[in-house]
């Protein structure tokens, strides 16, 4: 769609700098009305679903997400956004923040692993970056679960 | 605190239904078993491919499915039907076991009663008699924390883990707010997050006992040849997106929220508490064998929770099918119960999901027919084995 098609204050077409505009006149976005907030780069925003408010991570269950993306969230946490820096298939999931090594990968407001390297906002987070601390006969003695 | 209307029982147990339960006690006895149902209103029959040439710690499994199944407070009254004198498991061995809820029982024995059409008809003039006798009682007030509500779930995808499962732990949670007693068996999908069930056991030994069934329940795949934890999550979990097995497990076990667990059982064996709260059982992730432990248990409810849609639907047990798949939903719409798949398009929120399936729960408790109860597609009766047949 090209700018001129949008029917709200042509100074302001990407809603990226808009945002910031706004921000920076302390004013919220729901003052603003409804063809503003819906604008043309805001409808194409793709949606992954978090099930926790904790979670760092969100899943592509609406449909798939393609590198570059501009992802916002269902769920949880609404208020996140990110760009997607990788195809995400359905059922896989997102990093909706920057995770440090070692920190822990968090659904359902528990761990579901560690990260294996840092993983940035917007990252693939999968069995390539996440290890599993469970069931791990290689960590043994330090795995109470895993010693049996 | 909330009430609904049931059928109140000699033993203070409230059922959600009044079946009159025509029991096969062998798999020889099955063909009498269906005919006298054939011919009763409302009767419905058990039939199963046990009860013979089993080992005794087997057969004791198998007793106290058939007896757990007649004990349940959605059965009226029972006729059981036999075709010998079953070591360690007759029709009488039954009827005694059944004894203490106070519900009307009779027996049958296909050689004793005249073969089978002898059986037939004995069978089907105490099933009559039954069925009328159990027709005049009226359902009256109870409270809510006289259901015990199963859940299981089933034939899962990537919405069961976000939607389906985690709004039916919440559902679960608001039954137990009003005193309630959830029941989760399926102790193969516990693996991996056992942390996050010992932490809410209300003693060290269930903890223990918690760690124990899953423990067990991995050397038994071990005994078979297959290394389920070596290859936990699967190859298709994986490609479907599930990272970890404990991602997966979480995913599982959120059918239950975080309120303490209570107490542990064995396979099909009946709480001893009544406190509100979390219950666990030990058995297998085979679905049909899941849910009928659960019913043998008492439950008179069960949610079962489906990604790519389920039939599952036991005959005593109302079975309300829970999916957060939209295309399943509409695909089996008349075997599926619940969506709430609006979770993903941020129509309703996951707390609502949670009363969506309470409230469908709690008219299922009141008497409204689940989708599979009204087609009567009673498909999920089976037993766990524990032993060979010798």
């Amino acid at each position: 769609m090209s700018p001129g098609a949008l029917p709200f204050n042509p100074v302001v077409t990407d809603i990226d700098s808009g945002r910031a505009i706004l921000d920076d006149l302390l004013i919220g976005f729901a003052d603003y009305p409804p063809q503003f907030r819906r604008s043309a780069e805001r409808q194409s925003m793709k949606k992954v679903f978090v099930v926790y408010a904790t979670d760092n991570v969100g899943t592509a269950v609406l449909e798939p997400i393609q590198t570059g993306d501009h992802v916002s969230c269902n769920g949880e946490r609404s208020d996140l956004e990110v760009i997607a820096q990788a195809d995400i298939a359905y059922g896989h999931k997102i990093a909706l923040m920057d995770i440090a090594q070692g920190d822990t990968v968090l659904k359902y407001g528990l761990s579901i692993g560690s990260a294996l390297c840092d993983i940035k906002a917007g990252d693939h987070v999968h069995t390539h970056n996440v290890e599993s601390n469970r069931g791990r006969g290689d960590l043994a003695d330090r795995d109470a679960i895993a010693s049996e | 605190m909330s009430q609904f209307m049931g059928f109140h029982r000699p033993n203070g147990d409230v059922g959600i239904r009044n079946h009159v339960l025509i029991l096969s006690g062998t798999v020889y006895a099955n063909g009498v078993v269906e005919r006298v149902a054939d011919t009763i209103h409302g009767a419905v029959p058990i039939t199963h491919a046990n009860g013979r040439c089993q080992v005794a710690p087997d057969l004791r499994v198998t007793r106290r499915f058939l007896a757990g199944t007649a004990m349940n407070p959605n059965v009226g009254a029972v006729v059981i039907i036999d075709h010998f004198r079953e070591e360690g498991m007759t029709a009488e061995d039954l009827a005694d076991d059944i004894a203490p809820t106070g519900k009307p029982i009779a027996t049958v024995n296909i050689r004793g009663d005249g073969g089978f059409i002898g059986a037939v008809e004995k069978a089907t003039r105490y099933a009559q008699d039954f069925t009328r006798r159990i027709s005049l009682q009226q359902r009256e007030a109870a409270p809510l924390s006289k259901i015990l509500f199963g859940t299981e779930c089933g034939t899962s995808d990537t919405t069961s883990g976000l939607a389906s499962n985690p709004a039916n732990g919440l559902a679960g949670e608001l039954l137990i707010a009003q005193g309630g007693r959830m029941l989760m068996a399926e102790c193969t999908e516990w693996m991996g997050c056992e942390n996050w069930l010992t932490e809410k056991a209300a003693s060290p030994a269930i903890a223990d006992a918690i760690v124990a069934g899953v423990q067990h329940m991995e050397a038994r795949a071990l005994a078979s040849g297959e290394d389920i934890r070596g290859s936990q999550p699967t190859g298709d979990n994986m490609a479907g997106g599930l990272t970890t097995i404990e991602e997966k497990s979480m995913g599982a076990v959120k059918k239950i929220g975080d309120s303490a667990i209570i107490e542990y059982l064995e396979i099909a064996e009946a709480p001893t508490k009544t406190d509100p709260g979390n219950y666990v059982m030990y058995g297998p992730g085979m679905g049909a064998e899941s849910i009928s432990s659960m019913a043998a248990a008492g439950c008179q409810v069960l949610t079962f929770c489906t990604g790519g849609g389920h039939t599952s639907n036991h005959p005593i047990m109302p079975t309300i099918k829970v999916t957060g798949n939209r295309q399943s939903f509409e695909l089996m719409r008349d075997t599926v119960d619940v969506d709430v798949s609006g979770v993903f398009y941020d129509e309703i929120t996951l707390a609502e999901a949670g009363q969506i399936v309470f409230d469908e729960v709690e008219r299922v408790c009141n008497g409204y027919l689940t989708k599979s109860e009204a087609l009567r597609d009673n498909n999920s009766f089976a037993i766990h084995r524990v032993g060979p047949s010798i």
